[in-house]
């Protein structure tokens, strides 16, 4: 499959000689670290020992020698937002990754049929009508997967090249919502409302409870198990569509079931954490640097970066100062110049 | 070829130094026109205007309401969206729902309706006066942002329109009013020892994380009530992109840090948080001491002749029900509007003030 893809006329792809199993038992001892300093990080000082024993005391009989603040602290507070962390860093990388195979292009972002915007509009309407998170995650989720559904079916009004058609009508569909947003913002309420959308847009990980990730996860997996299955076609599509359809892969199904999961995953990440931009385009780039362009290990490695990069971000943001930094500023900030480095160096390994 | 350029040179002189003199003697000469004053407004700056003001443009975001307290309300000719959609000042005043609202937020003014409606004076504060100024030949007085200030603001500002409006003693009825609450909170809050002050957050929007830090007049407000801002520690007043000044994030685990004695929210209830695993700890939440945030004309959270006087009674009263077993806020909130905006209320709009139903109102479109 790899030879497959290096063929023709593209350079070699330098991928780092190691092997992949190598690769993957790093990162994932990568993002446990990350995991357990975070749940050990934060604005209440718990000990490490305290830590472990609260965790510990969930699945073990053990003497419960902490203050039950303590333990509130990090089963209802931390742990959620870790694992918050995790799923949402993770799907974003996923459908990233996915996406820029599907599309055979590197700037593209789970964002780029209109998932964002849909959620955004929905979110925005909602706090705008009801003032209810629930009604709100619900809305982010309904609208986001709406405004791709609706470029999925501009795009199949057309008869010639569908992938950049449904491009294209991503792009008409997040105008559309974007603008919608902004008209809902203007109707809102300035000093009430108005905040309230604009904090929601800006992303962030405060408000993730038990019952969120509880709603989500069943989504996350099974999109996720979906996209992991059937990653390796992901590579044939990534060849063209006319030489996917000669090797007799029917691209239709294919490419609806990968939009399908992607945007089920960007959907249920927008509806809890509202908009993270950045990881969805930069840890594709980051993985590809590691394990080359194949998608059978591109999209694992993928999940992994992805995870432990908005966990150590999300600690960043709740811990560093007093008020809570909006993640999406970070991760721009941080993603930015990675993305600028990796251009620079020229081996993102990008195989087209 | 010398002297001719001296020559020039001189002339050009000449005319110029005419003309400075003639623009200096038009600038001094300006009484001219008896049907007209100057006042100057809150940012120092000198505005003609006439002396029989019947057309005003109100674009001030929270100050809106002083046109109330001065019984002005009728010579508004355009105001702040926001007023229309008060569902408070509705009841008291229906017209205004006729009254165009061409101003949404800061920066965003419908120029050709605030046209339209002929003001002979707009009074806003420093983006929209610069947009009033630059496109139209309207008069422009400025106000003072008033988030990042305490009392001294407020009574300035309802002063400055006290002068504007010709209503000097319905403004000073007014100050009279505030400095007589101020002072009966500080006679019963002196006698509560420090360590027994309580520590009160305010946790607005819908995950109740975004408050106002300790550089903010809501701070002076819970002082005033003889409270602690919990988050009195931090500044929020700097300009954020797409958002009012004032207004700040809080992660959950630095709200556990802080463990408020009160929590006073204005999205969803009190019950969801009761219910919420994350604030179960806190000291507010196990105590029952979590408060909708009351509304008037407009949500007492912000910078307005209103909320100073009323949401430091509600506060310290709501806090230490002991110290104020004497004090009904129901009869004091009527007393308020019976006295400062000569309005009487009935005691179904007192609950609404007190719930805050008219925040949860405020965003429908107004009842025709």
């Amino acid at each position: 499959m790899i030879d497959m893809i290096h063929t023709g006329k593209e350079r070699p792809v330098k991928a780092i000689p190691h092997p992949f199993a190598l690769t993957i038992a790093v990162l994932t001892a990568l993002l446990a670290a990350v995991t357990v300093i975070s749940l050990m990080t934060g604005r209440i000082f718990i000990t490490p020992g305290d830590v472990i024993k609260i965790l510990v005391s969930r699945f073990l009989p053990i003497p419960h020698s902490f203050s039950a603040t303590f333990e509130s602290v990090i089963i209802d507070v931390r742990l959620p937002r870790v694992l918050a962390g995790v799923l949402v860093g993770a799907g974003l990388s996923l459908s990233g990754a996915a996406f820029q195979g599907l599309f055979r292009n590197p700037l593209v972002s789970p964002h780029l049929l209109g998932v964002a915007a849909g959620s955004g509009f929905g979110a925005a309407i909602a706090i705008l009508l009801f003032s209810n998170i629930l009604i709100t995650q619900v809305s982010a989720f309904i609208f986001g997967v709406v405004a791709v559904a609706l470029a999925y079916m501009l795009s199949r009004t057309y008869r010639s090249a569908p992938i950049l058609m449904l491009v294209l009508s991503g792009i008409i569909v997040g105008s559309l919502f974007s603008a919608l947003t902004s008209f809902v913002k203007y109707l809102a309420d300035p000093m009430n409302k108005m905040p309230t959308i604009v904090f929601w847009l800006l992303g962030s990980l405060n408000n993730i409870s038990n019952t969120d990730l509880a709603a989500v996860s069943p989504v996350f997996t099974v999109c996720a198990a979906i996209l992991l299955l059937i990653r390796w076609r992901i590579n044939i599509l990534a060849m063209g569509e006319e030489d996917a359809r000669a090797l007799g892969v029917n691209t239709q199904v294919l490419t609806t079931v990968i939009v399908l999961c992607a945007t089920c995953i960007t959907a249920a990440s927008v509806c809890i954490s509202g908009i993270i931009g950045w990881i969805g385009l930069v840890v594709p780039h980051i993985g590809r640097l590691l394990v080359g362009p194949d998608h059978k290990r591109l999209l694992p490695v993928s999940m992994l970066i992805g995870a432990s990069y908005l966990v150590g971000v999300d600690m960043l943001a709740r811990s560093l100062l007093v008020i809570e930094i909006p993640i999406g500023i970070l991760t721009a900030i941080i993603g930015a110049p990675v993305f600028a480095y990796l251009l620079k160096k020229g081996q993102s390994g990008w195989s087209r | 070829m010398l002297r001719w350029y001296n020559l020039l040179t001189c002339l050009v002189l000449a005319l110029v130094l005419v003309e400075m003199s003639r623009c200096g003697n038009d600038n001094k000469a300006t009484p001219q026109d008896p049907q007209s004053r100057t006042i100057v407004d809150m940012t120092g700056r000198h505005v003609r205007i006439p002396k029989n003001l019947s057309r005003v443009a109100l674009f001030g975001g929270p100050s809106g309401q002083i046109a109330f307290i001065l019984g002005v309300q009728d010579r508004l000719c355009a105001v702040t969206n926001t007023l229309r959609l008060s569902a408070l000042a509705v009841e008291m005043y229906p017209a205004i729902t006729k009254v165009p609202g061409p101003r949404t937020t800061s920066g965003s003014i419908n120029i050709e309706e605030t046209i339209a409606s002929t003001p002979q004076l707009v009074i806003a504060g420093d983006v929209d006066g610069d947009l009033i100024g630059k496109k139209t030949s309207i008069p422009v007085a400025y106000l003072e942002s008033s988030m990042d200030q305490g009392y001294e603001t407020i009574v300035k500002e309802i002063r400055f329109y006290g002068d504007v409006f010709g209503a000097q003693q319905r403004a000073e009825c007014y100050v009279t009013y505030l400095e007589k609450t101020r002072e009966f909170l500080k006679s019963r809050i002196e006698k509560i020892p420090a360590g027994k002050r309580k520590i009160v957050f305010n946790g607005y929007s819908t995950n109740h994380l975004v408050t106002l830090g300790g550089d903010t007049f809501l701070n002076r407000h819970i002082e005033t009530a003889g409270c602690i801002n919990a988050a009195k520690g931090i500044s929020t007043t700097g300009k954020r992109e797409g958002m009012h000044v004032g207004l700040g994030e809080i992660s959950m685990e630095q709200v556990l840090a802080w463990n408020p004695d009160i929590l006073i929210i204005d999205t969803g209830t009190p019950e969801d948080l009761y219910k919420d695993p994350r604030w179960k700890n806190i000291t507010a939440v196990r105590n029952r001491c979590v408060y909708f945030q009351p509304s008037g004309i407009f949500i007492w959270n912000r910078p307005t002749a209103e909320s100073a006087v009323l949401y430091p009674l509600w506060l310290a009263v709501t806090a230490y029900p002991d110290v104020f077993s004497d004090i009904s806020l129901h009869e004091e909130i009527r007393k308020f509007y019976k006295e400062v905006f000569h309005y009487t209320l009935s005691d179904e709009q007192v609950k609404n003030i007190l719930s805050g139903e008219y925040a949860r109102t405020m965003a429908r479109p107004p009842k025709k």
